[in-house]
């Protein structure tokens, strides 16, 4: 920030501190820092120092809520996100949880009381995960990670196979009989 | 995520997005926004909004430091409208630090956000939104981060 602009910020603020309470400014800004070139040297020194320390002290419970928070807004913001991405598919989340909850396929398996078989052939795609896994998944992740999302996943892979998959849909029309409707 | 129309009570949805091109104009209106945002359009800005409308309630520009793993929020603004006594909508502001917050999970910085407050209001920072005092700095990390998110944005 230059002088200028230093000088414009602390005009604002006085206006606006006079206008406002400090609870009332909290709930509307965030003011450029104040701090001079030193300062501000010096404050981020002290927080890459804290930064480095805290990273290292991490405990095992402290990785995990962190783990599992990660998944769950990522698996969030691929939700929200209009586009399908084979990217980010189930099997992808679940092999993620594998890892962040430093699982073998055959513990969670077990941990979630379902076939290692069954586990196997959804981290494959050949099954989708159903609402009765998604719903021990979120049991088993502390209730941080909901089955809506879980679920929500496996929907946006159905709606892309509607939209792609025309064999199938050619294949499964093929076994109709007796159409109720038929267009003139 | 949702806002609180003030009047009626109503929980009216809302979405956050980055700012864009066609945005900076309202931006760097000064009946509606007082920073000089101009200063900003290299950074990453996001805008939110009502999910129906197209006014730009609130501003938030963050700086991301991967090497140190965390996010930096460098501005916020809500728009004058919406400060103080006669404002329309409340939580603007804590929807804004809530998203950096889960921005900052999915980036697998463990929900570390920081930022460099004014000297006398960084104690308002602290008991409103669940930041911790670092020397001059704030931040906020892990399950303070949740319970922010969770306080502002739970839409699950």
């Amino acid at each position: 920030m230059n002088d200028k602009q230093r000088e414009y910020y602390k005009k604002l603020y006085e206006k606006l501190s006079k206008e406002y309470t400090k609870e009332e400014l909290v709930e509307a800004f965030v003011f450029p820092s104040d701090m001079s070139e030193e300062e501000e040297k010096e404050a981020n020194r002290q927080l890459l120092e804290d930064r480095k320390r805290r990273l290292a002290n991490r405990t095992p419970e402290e990785k995990m809520l962190s783990g599992l928070l990660r998944i769950k807004y990522q698996m969030k913001d691929y939700i929200e996100r209009n586009q399908f991405d084979k990217d980010k598919s189930t099997v992808y989340f679940l092999n993620e949880y594998l890892k962040v909850t430093d699982k073998k396929q055959k513990d969670l398996a077990e941990d979630i009381g379902v076939h290692v078989t069954r586990l196997s052939r959804i981290l494959n795609g050949k099954e989708k995960l159903s609402l009765s896994v998604a719903y021990r998944l979120e049991a088993h992740s502390g209730d941080l990670i909901p089955a809506i999302m879980w679920w929500k996943l496996v929907q946006k892979e159905i709606e892309q196979e509607i939209k792609t998959d025309e064999e199938k849909k050619q294949q499964e029309k093929g076994k109709v009989k007796n159409i109720v409707y038929q267009r003139a | 995520m949702k806002v609180i129309h003030r009047e009626s009570g109503e929980l009216l949805e809302a979405v956050i997005e980055l700012a864009e091109d066609k945005d900076w104009k309202i931006i760097q209106n000064e009946n509606t926004f007082q920073f000089d945002w101009n200063f900003e359009k290299g950074q990453i800005v996001h805008k939110i909004r009502l999910e129906t409308e197209e006014e730009i309630l609130g501003l938030v520009s963050i700086e991301d430091i991967p090497k140190e793993f965390r996010i930096h929020i460098r501005l916020i603004e809500v728009n004058v409208r919406d400060v103080g006594k006669q404002k329309r909508y409340d939580n603007i502001a804590g929807c804004l630090f809530a998203f950096i917050c889960e921005l900052a999970f999915q980036k697998d910085y463990e929900g570390y956000v920081s930022l460099q407050p004014k000297t006398e209001l960084a104690g308002h920072y602290v008991s409103k939104y669940g930041f911790q005092q670092l020397g001059k700095n704030l931040f906020i990390e892990l399950d303070d981060s949740r319970k922010l998110i969770n306080k502002y944005l739970n839409d699950e």
